[in-house]
């Protein structure tokens, strides 16, 4: 049972720590605590329902369809709500986040009804049996694809001008504008990569359970991810994104389903009084 | 003003300041009418107390004004003539003028040849490399560093990157805002030697904003002095010195009693 719950927490933490990622990108570029990633993960599953469902595309067209309207979500959002806000303090932003998940939301309930969406993209769905152990190929995909986007992310930053061009702007705006660098343009290419992430989680996180604006609060667990593994560190939203699947399911496998949330935000208190900068932040910089 | 013998070069300069007026919020008038002219290759200092509106005039002159929640009330800023007030402060580096902010500005979890990789990143990817090499040729301790986080160095050290990231661009004009602030005297002495190379390398003009009037009137030909918003002394560099003005409030007894007060 312990490898079971392991092995599942693992692959479904791997998805958590995608969304977490496209949190810190957006944290890390603007400063800005984005509390509607929950719901950009949701418009993930509902991308995937327009694109093969209610379209009927090829899936791998789909894919390039929803990466395409994610990236565009994401820019649009920075350009008409957090470029206007640029400079001013945490809280008005954090406000903007929240009106904007809650109007988010509405309109995928206005558009497609509050009735769950089965989705029905070509992610394999069968069951691979180890010994014991029952692992759906799902959620291993699932695991799989994120550890590839994570990769192609890093190598992103590590290698590319534009990569480059964001770390800096990310540890120092005005330096960044002293040096010729659009900030604009960086912070909207921050947006179009964090909302991609979540899309992508959410495209899985739809065809795991159902397309749902339900599946906000789980996308929210990527809050829960990045305190602990440290609000200003990628490998700590990854690690941060991956503890918190595993203890979820063994909570919710040892306990009940119920416990689930006690043990993921009791490690988050604990984590701010004793280490607010969280396991992989840094101490200067951290508090948040 | 009071100006002194000799203006700088007649024909068209690199940067103008043409009877600029600047002020924040409602009231608060911080630049009331100041002319000043950098022509090509040229360095040019720019004196004054804490407050007199040096780090103002630099900031209208870079674009950064607006951040700081002021505006121009009056009078234009061209760059080879044509009038950048009101630009973006990234559009007027990738138009030729580089900058190097008052507190060494660097990025610091980045390593020492990615900061200037970011500086040189308005560069065609072919002359990047070329420009880095000259860099490094002028700050050869840079190169020693190249794979050292900046944050990690001393201060002198960011200092001269901040001075080699801004010259990655190849700018045309430097402003360079109180370079000598908080570093040991020794050490400022070594970077001011380093801007003389900077204009012999590469025919960079520089606008040297100093609170350290003697160290700046050592290298520049031409200096303005700003005193209350206003330019009340400007000249060739060894007039500006031995003016009795200047005497009297910057370089002479008065400022000497001051600093050992101090």
């Amino acid at each position: 049972m312990l490898v079971q719950f392991l092995l599942t927490g693992l692959a479904l933490g791997s998805i958590y720590g995608l969304v977490a990622l496209g949190f810190a990108v957006i944290y890390k570029a603007e400063r800005v605590f984005n509390f509607a990633q929950g719901i950009l993960m949701v418009c993930g599953a509902y991308l995937a329902y327009t694109a093969t469902t209610q379209l009927g595309l090829p899936f791998p067209v789909a894919v390039i369809v929803i990466i395409a309207a994610a990236a565009l979500l994401g820019i649009v959002i920075q350009f008409l709500f957090i470029r206007p806000l640029s400079g001013q303090p945490l809280l008005p932003v954090i406000m903007i986040t929240i009106a904007l998940s809650i109007i988010l939301k509405a309109l995928i309930e206005i558009l497609y009804g509050v009735q769950p969406k089965p989705l029905a993209t070509s992610l394999p769905t069968g069951v691979l049996i180890l010994g014991d152990v029952r692992l759906s190929q799902l959620n291993l995909t699932a695991a799989v694809v994120s550890w590839v986007c994570m990769g192609v992310f890093f190598a992103f930053f590590r290698f590319t001008k534009a990569g480059l061009l964001m770390r800096a702007t990310a540890d120092s705006h005005e330096a960044a504008i002293l040096s010729g660098v659009n900030v604009n343009r960086i912070n909207a290419g921050a947006w179009a990569i964090g909302t991609i992430l979540a899309v992508i989680g959410g495209v899985f996180l739809g065809q795991i359970q159902l397309a749902s604006t339900e599946l906000e609060h789980i996308g929210l667990l990527a809050l829960p991810a990045v305190v602990i593994g440290g609000l200003q560190s990628i490998p700590g939203a990854i690690v941060g994104g991956i503890l918190v699947g595993v203890i979820e399911q063994l909570a919710s496998g040892y306990i009940s389903p119920k416990a689930r949330d006690v043990f993921i935000y009791i490690p988050l208190l604990i984590m701010l009084l004793v280490r607010p900068w969280g396991l992989f932040g840094n101490r200067e910089l951290g508090r948040v | 003003m009071m100006a002194l013998n000799g203006t700088p070069a007649a024909d068209t300069p690199l940067l103008e300041v043409r009877t600029l007026s600047v002020a924040y919020g409602r009231k608060a008038v911080a630049l009331n009418a100041v002319n000043l002219t950098v022509p090509k290759a040229g360095v040019v200092a720019l004196l004054g107390a804490n407050g007199a509106g040096k780090t103002t005039l630099i900031r209208t002159v870079s674009g950064l004004i607006r951040l700081h929640n002021g505006a121009i009330t009056g009078g234009e800023v061209l760059l080879e003539g044509k009038s950048i007030a009101g630009l973006s402060a990234d559009r007027i580096v990738r138009l030729g003028m580089g900058q190097v902010p008052e507190g060494r500005l660097v990025f610091k979890n980045l390593t020492v040849e990615e900061n200037l990789q970011v500086g040189g990143a308005i560069l065609p990817r072919a002359t990047l490399a070329e420009r880095l090499d000259a860099v490094y040729d002028l700050f050869p301790r840079l190169a020693e560093r190249k794979d050292q986080a900046a944050g990690l160095m001393s201060g002198g050290e960011q200092q001269m990157l901040a001075l080699g990231r801004a010259l990655a661009a190849s700018p045309r004009v430097l402003l360079i805002d109180e370079l000598s602030l908080g570093l040991a005297p020794l050490i400022v002495g070594a970077i001011y030697q380093q801007l003389k190379k900077i204009r012999e390398h590469f025919g960079t003009a520089l606008l040297i904003v100093e609170q350290n009037a003697r160290l700046a009137l050592g290298i520049c030909d031409y200096a303005y002095v700003l005193e209350r918003g206003e330019i009340v002394l400007a000249g060739p560099a060894e007039l500006v010195a031995a003016s009795e003005r200047m005497h009297e409030s910057y370089l002479g007894a008065r400022a000497e009693r001051q600093a050992a007060a101090g």
